[in-house]
């Protein structure tokens, strides 16, 4: 579904990707997992349309995206809940939605996408009218998340969505991915949280410095020692117990 | 100072400070979506008012469509300047200083267009309103003042609902809050950015009609009243709509009192002498100190 190919981005001098290359199949929760700084969030953006690439190449179901303008990118289908949830502070939890679904047409699909979402996060119907701002972490993850969903995406960039939040808030948005997941979606999780991201995910990828180091399916990187010593703070997989039973 | 001249003095402070708001609007929606400070929102207001007056001659139509059609040419100035020259601009990615200063560089140059087109002279406006003054009670009170509140007013009354009830409002809320959220949704910047310079000019046209209405109109009228609006817009708070609204309110009848019970010739100077002592204490202006109050 996404093809990415020697992808290479820098920021003036500052290179932060160099000859990335990894792919994301339909129906797959794929993780990218790795250290602050080492080019996760730049990749997603990239994915986006809101860096210049310098060499390679972005494929979104056979069609190069590479180059084309963010809103082209999301009308394509790929639609991104940007680190630190972005939610709109001065606007109200509906009209978050709304402009979430600023390239449906139809008003009654956004009434009922609207709906869609309240049946996933009752939590946002009994606040549709306070404002973003007022929101918890936890919370507000829920509303970017839905107000990702309103673009009708069929491939979701998830930007550190553990970021901040308590423990507890965490296996709540695990869940949400996997059901989300159920429904349909492809989801690409970029996460620091390398447990919650492992225990979710189908496949995953570590990236350091810009590169992809290795990858392989999640349930081997769980046990992939070069991750239990740097991502899992180098205890045994046995401490994993708690989070992979959300995932059944 | 009778009664009936107090009211008399509160209506033409009122008027003129729904003006100032018109103005200020624009201003704080500018800043809210791109940070640019656009010192030549005082020349879209006289293109208003020369508009308004270029309409009346061609067709003489009654005040309120000279006021829609000033604005709305107001408003497609204001896109054109925007798609010609801030966005080239932006798209560079120059300092936000230098685009700042191409708007006092757009500011002089609009100005000495004009003075090309209409000439120096003050032109005045047609006589469009009765002189007869409305006696309310024992007040007597200029028709033209209260249609000035009321089309002002009306038209604070459309943007905010336009901000708030509209797909299109939402949008433009949204990329003032965070453009590159925003963007992420879809909206596309480039045409948000030229919509919310669209709705200053129709803010700032608006107000050039019913400026050039109150005195004239020539070449040059648009820049104090800018300036003046910085002030307002500084005194509700920079960038707030609701602060803009009642800063343009406030700064207007402040400078109607001062002009009466001080000298009209200093009214200018007591206007920016608030504006620095504005700046000194009350920073964020009235929004700010709301906030801090609740």
């Amino acid at each position: 579904m996404l093809e990415v190919e020697d992808l290479t981005v820098a920021y003036g001098e500052i290179v932060a990707l160099r000859g990335v290359s990894f792919s994301v199949k339909r129906g797959e929760i794929v993780t990218l997992i790795g250290g602050n700084g080492a080019g996760k969030s730049t990749l997603l953006r990239t994915i986006s349309g809101m860096t210049t690439i310098k060499r390679g190449s972005i494929s979104f179901e056979g069609t190069t995206t590479s180059g084309a303008p963010v809103d082209r990118v999301v009308s394509m289908g790929i639609a991104h809940v940007p680190e630190g949830r972005r939610v709109f502070p001065k606007l109200a939890v509906e009209d978050n939605l709304i402009v979430g679904a600023h390239l449906i047409a139809s008003k009654a699909q956004i009434r009922s996408d609207i709906e869609g979402i309240y049946d996933t996060f009752p939590r946002l119907k009994e606040r549709r009218r306070q404002l973003a701002e007022s929101l918890s972490g936890g919370e507000q993850q829920m509303l970017a998340i839905g107000r990702a969903m309103m673009s009708r995406p069929k491939l979701l960039l998830l930007d550190e969505p553990s970021l901040g939040l308590a423990p507890i808030i965490v296996e709540d948005v695990a869940r949400t991915i996997l059901s989300l997941r159920k429904r349909g979606m492809t989801i690409l999780l970029v996460e620091q949280n390398a447990r919650v991201a492992l225990a979710i995910a189908d496949r995953g990828y570590v990236i350091e410095n810009g590169r992809i180091v290795f990858s392989n399916d999640a349930s081997a990187l769980r046990r992939d020692p070069r991750v239990v010593e740097s991502y899992l703070g180098g205890r045994a997989s046995a401490d994993m117990g708690r989070i992979p039973a959300v995932a059944s | 100072m009778t009664i009936a001249e107090m009211v008399e003095l509160l209506v033409g402070g009122l008027a003129i400070g729904c003006i100032y708001s018109l103005i200020a609007l624009g201003l704080s929606i500018i800043i809210r979506a791109t940070g640019v400070l656009n010192f030549a929102q005082g020349e879209v207001v006289m293109l208003g008012a020369m508009f308004g007056l270029a309409t009346y001659r061609l067709v003489p139509l009654p005040f309120p469509a000279l006021f829609v059609a000033g604005a709305l040419f107001a408003g497609v100035m204001a896109v054109i300047i925007e798609l010609l020259i801030y966005r080239t601009l932006r798209v560079r990615r120059v300092p936000m200083v230098n685009i700042v200063i191409s708007t006092i560089a757009m500011s002089i140059l609009l100005q000495n267009g004009a003075q090309l087109v209409w000439g120096s002279e003050p032109i005045a406006y047609p006589r469009l309103f009765a002189l007869e003054g409305l006696q309310l009670g024992p007040v007597r009170v200029a028709p033209q003042l209260v249609w000035i509140v009321v089309l002002a007013l009306g038209m604070m009354l459309a943007l905010q609902l336009f901000l708030r009830f509209t797909r299109a409002g939402l949008s433009v809320q949204a990329v003032a809050q965070d453009p590159e959220a925003a963007q992420l949704m879809g909206i596309n910047l480039t045409r948000a950015v030229a919509s919310t310079y669209g709705i200053a000019g129709i803010l700032g046209g608006a107000a050039g009609v019913l400026l050039g209405s109150m005195f004239y109109a020539s070449f040059n009228m648009g820049f104090l009243p800018g300036i003046k609006a910085f002030v307002a817009a500084t005194l509700g708070g920079l960038g707030s709509i609701g602060g803009a609204m009642l800063g343009g309110i406030v700064f207007g009848l402040i400078e109607t009192f001062t002009a009466t019970s001080i000298s009209t010739a200093y009214k200018d100077a007591v206007g920016m002498v608030l504006l620095i002592v504005i700046l000194l204490v009350l920073p964020q202006g009235f929004a700010g100190a709301m906030r801090r109050g609740r």
